[in-house]
């Protein structure tokens, strides 16, 4: 019988199918040998790249071209599935308009602000750009230059642009785009816990009695751990599952108990259920007693709106006092949520008592373990910080945390939010595991790793992603670098204090991304980006694992990796041109030398040769450099949190294991931190141990309810909130790449309830004027879809560039977090007359 | 400021064509998993093996079954699986594997 690639192909797709079905191979109709001579396809292990939830993938490569994916059944996190985002990870790297080229604008063969986009050599592009970076270094200093960055950088490539800008440029203007999306959650688990990251993982989900959902939508945005929380719930019918959300969405199919609730009043709610918690007498006294102390937060903390702003000038802890608390007690915190009982909280938040009750009951109840999950809807509001203390408040009164089942979990929107933005601290205010620039011990640890003088690490937080719209705007900010986020899409307020502040004259704005994108179009200069497994990678998730990757396939023309980037920029720079002589006076062995050598050819970063890298692999950039640089730098950063409760394994570990959750103390990873028995750092005896704080205890916050900057009027009566669809991830600058996902989802939509569709006068498919105090979009009304918002909100997803969303939305941050809220928005709409 | 500020929009955006990923002549395989109720298991399976470039391979008594589909493109395969997903009896059709290459790449001969 003549045998082709073909069968043997489907006999590997049926033989994967039923491994993770379950089903024994035996069971296969035929059993023809299905081994890689026969398919001539390599397969390797890498994680997916969309999302937090960190599923592994393997990859099947034939002739230098990814063919196939399917999910890894050895994955702790999938166990063999695959969503549907995951299904196009082959197609992602094959665009038809992929950039291969570095671009730069120029008029009459030279860079011109106002110049076409030209090919040019990576030699032109740096040089040009290294002449710039230079010029406002010499007239600004360091604060005149920034980089915003992304919880899609692996982690040494989040570590080299860290270190590059505190150690290298001494300048702190670093931020990732992880300050839209996460950085409320860092700040309320910072308040809290005195430590980053979520105590629990995803087995929780399996110990679970119950699952509370605040401002998340995990049905479509984190499909396989919402298949996990379905499997948990179909077969233990006693399991609740409770959704809270101002739009009904596709979770809510599963909700035993759906709510709807006025923008802003979750709040509210957490304060009523942790009155409820105390008024019944449900409170665990002996937990509290032993590992958790009160504070008093601090109130009316404005909204981090530029100081002239009248919201500002009105708010009395406006500024640094926006996070201060006072020690209090048990009792006054008793007394300060007694207020919220179930008439006044039922009617600010619109949602029905007996639900409230029915909710309440789920923490109150100690036989109930509970599992909460939050993203968005929690983070990107101008009280978010609040918002998770108030949800770990809870947890603590009730002694449900850090046990298995009993779980509150920050979700992640991008697969190395964790391991990169945080774990490494690309944050305008960090430095690794945690450490703060403002810290002088910290910057005192930082230096003696990285070899710097006393000194260098300037003390004063950077300026966050924000700030740095409104500085380049202001002409403050010069010389500024993008790496791998699409902001100008993705970020608020893009009008009136975003692309003024790139088209600015004065600045130069260098972009590097894969693929052109509403961000590039606004930049002076464009890189060719190297993605996923054309590079050597690794990625932290949402339940603190680590997981790498190889460098699978060369990536098109000349496109390399952000590392390469970064450390082949930092060539151009001898140290005497970045660092004032007194400084350097204290560390001459760096005179003469360059920022590459100080950042990279330090005696660690290059102690690895690349004779070390796993034979059979490509490693375009340790080939270039001649070192191993990905395990120089991994090695070079774990230092910083081993034996600080962030112990990360050694480097070649990672290439063996399907990931590990840090910490990883004497090869064993932790599932569940701050319990005695499950944690290497609690002690026996200790029980529980929060030692993220000195005193090892968790902290519970008295928080109020306090209003939106901005609610519905009569000039703009509508809320609007943004968020994402499941088939375009991001900004949709990859998955629109996606002949297949294009077509599902053409445009965006507004969704609203069909009775403010009919009263405005306009049908499904028409076309509408959205428009806020900022500016105004066009779309198409949609009645009917997956989303369903009550009557007076509507809902636009912001991944299509045609329409950006984001143009209406106020730069209102949390005063704490500084993250913005892109989830209340009030606007109005009009029907488009003959459209 | 001044002058007029435009976003333009990248010239080639979507939607890009099927042939513009992976070249024409394109062949797609899928392996997936199929839910359904075990009383209707035997009803599903004969359905499936009605449908162009599907086959059974393994079937769970408990319900699911083990099947590939080919076809010309990955909406071909998307629209093939939604069509299992409506079938009486199914509860869902969960996608494992992916693959797309040229068919002349598929058709070489392999031996065993």
């Amino acid at each position: 019988m003549k045998l082709t690639r073909r069968d043997f192909i489907k006999q590997s797709a049926a033989a994967t199918a039923a491994a993770s079905a379950g089903i024994s191979a035996d069971a296969l109709a035929s059993n023809v040998v299905t081994d890689a001579s026969k398919t001539q396809l390599q397969w390797n292990k890498a994680p997916c790249r969309f999302c937090g939830v960190g599923c592994g993938v393997n990859v099947g490569v034939k002739d230098g071209r990814v063919v196939a994916t399917h999910g890894d059944i050895n994955s702790q996190v999938n166990r063999g599935l695959n969503c549907v985002k995951g299904y196009f990870l082959s197609k992602i790297m094959y665009g038809q308009d992929r950039l291969t080229r570095p671009l730069l604008r120029m008029k009459n063969g030279k860079y011109d602000k106002n110049g076409e986009f030209t090919p040019v050599s990576w030699d032109v592009a740096f040089d040009t750009m290294a002449a710039q970076f230079k010029k406002t270094l010499k007239e600004k200093g360091p604060t005149g230059i920034g980089m915003f960055g992304s919880g899609q950088w692996t982690i040494w490539e989040g570590y080299a642009a860290a270190k590059l800008f505190k150690a290298g440029f001494r300048s702190n203007n670093i931020d990732p785009n992880a300050r839209h999306c996460m950085a409320s959650a860092v700040a309320g688990f910072m308040r809290t816990f005195g430590m980053d990251e979520p105590m629990g993982c995803y087995e929780d989900i399996e110990a679970a009695d119950a699952f509370v959902l605040w401002g998340s939508n995990m049905a479509e945005m984190h499909p396989i751990l919402w298949t996990r929380i379905t499997d948990r719930k179909l077969s233990h019918p006693h399991v609740k599952v409770a959704v809270l959300s101002t739009y009904e969405h596709r979770s809510f199919e599963l909700a035993d108990q759906g709510m709807l609730f006025t923008p802003q009043t979750d709040l509210a709610i957490f304060n009523y259920i942790a009155n409820y918690i105390i008024k019944n007498n449900k409170v665990n006294r002996d937990f509290v007693n032993k590992h958790t102390r009160f504070v008093v937060g601090n109130t009316d903390i404005g909204y981090g709106l530029r100081p002239d702003h009248p919201l500002q000038k009105a708010a009395k802890n406006a500024g640094p006092d926006a996070g201060g608390s006072k020690p209090s007690t048990f009792e006054e915190f008793a007394r300060f949520v007694s207020t919220y009982d179930a008439d006044y909280v039922s009617k600010l938040s619109g949602v029905p008592k007996d639900k409230l009750q029915k909710l309440a009951e789920l923490y109150a109840d100690p036989k109930v373990k509970v599992m909460s999950f939050f993203t968005m809807g929690l983070n990107q509001h101008t009280r978010g910080v609040w918002g998770s203390n108030m949800l770990y408040n809870l947890h603590l009164l009730t002694g449900k945390i850090s046990t298995p089942g009993n779980s509150p979990f920050s979700l992640t929107g991008q697969p190395s939010a964790c391991g990169t933005a945080r774990e490494v601290g690309t944050f305008s205010h960090r430095l690794p595991a945690d450490m703060m620039v403002a810290n002088p011990k910290h910057r005192e640890i930082a230096e003696k790793y990285w070899q710097l003088p006393p000194g260098t690490i300037p003390e004063k937080p950077g300026f966050h992603a924000t700030v740095q719209s409104r500085m380049l705007k202001d002409g403050k900010l010069n010389a500024y670098w993008i790496q791998c986020n699409n902001n100008m899409q993705a970020g608020p307020n893009i009008m009136q204090e975003m692309l003024p502040g790139y088209r600015n004259p004065a600045n130069f704005i260098v972009v590097s991304d894969a693929y052109p994108t509403a961000t590039t179009m606004a930049a002076d200069l464009i890189l060719p980006t190297a993605m996923w497994v054309e590079k050597e990678g690794a990625y932290g998730n949402a339940e603190r694992r680590t997981q790498f990757w190889h460098q699978l396939v060369n990536a098109p023309g000349e496109s390399r990796s952000d590392l390469w980037q970064l450390a082949e920029f930092s060539k151009r720079f001898r140290m005497e041109e970045v660092w004032p002589a007194d400084l350097l006076d204290k560390a001459p062995q760096w005179k003469g030398k360059t920022l590459f050598d100080l950042l990279f050819k330090n005696g660690v970063v290059n102690k690895y040769p690349n004779s070390q890298i796993e034979a059979g692999y490509e490693n375009h950039e340790s080939k270039h450099f001649g070192f191993y640089i990905q395990k120089g730098l991994f090695e070079e950063y774990a230092q910083f949190g081993r034996g600080k409760a962030h112990d990360l394994a050694d480097f070649d570990v990672y290439h063996k294991e399907r990931g590990l959750r840090w910490p990883v103390v004497n090869g064993k990873e932790t599932q569940w931190r701050y319990r005695e028995g499950l944690d290497p750092y609690v002690k026996p005896g200790e029980g529980f141990k929060f030692y993220g704080h000195p005193d090892g205890k968790a902290v519970i916050f008295a928080l109020p309810y306090e209003p939106p900057p901005e609610s519905p009027d009569k000039d703009y009566p509508f809320w609007m909130s943004t968020g994402r669809v499941l088939e375009h991830w991001h900004t949709g600058t990859m998955t629109r790449r996606v002949p297949e996902l294009y077509r599902a989802v053409p445009n965006a939509v507004v969704y609203m309830h069909p009775d403010d569709a009919k009263q405005l006068g306009v049908r499904r498919g028409d076309q509408v004027e959205v428009s806020s105090r900022r500016g105004s979009i066009r779309t198409r009304v949609e009645t009917r879809g997956r989303n369903k918002p009550p009557r007076g909100l509507v809902f636009i997803p912001f991944f299509d560039a045609s329409q950006l969303v984001n143009k209406l939305i106020l730069d209102a941050t949390d005063p704490i977090s500084f993250q913005t809220d892109f989830k209340k928005c009030p606007v109005n709409i009009k029907k488009v007359q003959g459209a | 400021m001044e002058h007029v500020i435009t976003l333009h929009r990248p010239t080639r955006e979507a939607p890009y064509a099927d042939s513009g990923a992976i070249p024409a002549g394109e062949a797609h395989i899928a392996g997936v998993v199929v839910y359904a109720q075990s009383a209707h298991l035997d009803d599903t399976a004969a359905h499936i093996r009605l449908v162009p470039g599907a086959e059974v391979h393994a079937r769970d008594d408990a319900g699911k079954l083990v099947v590939t589909l080919e076809a010309g493109s990955t909406r071909h395969i998307l629209d093939i699986m939604d069509a299992i997903r409506a079938l009486p009896g199914v509860i869902d059709v969960v996608l494992v594997y992916q693959h797309a290459e040229p068919v002349s790449a598929l058709d070489l001969e392999v031996t065993p």
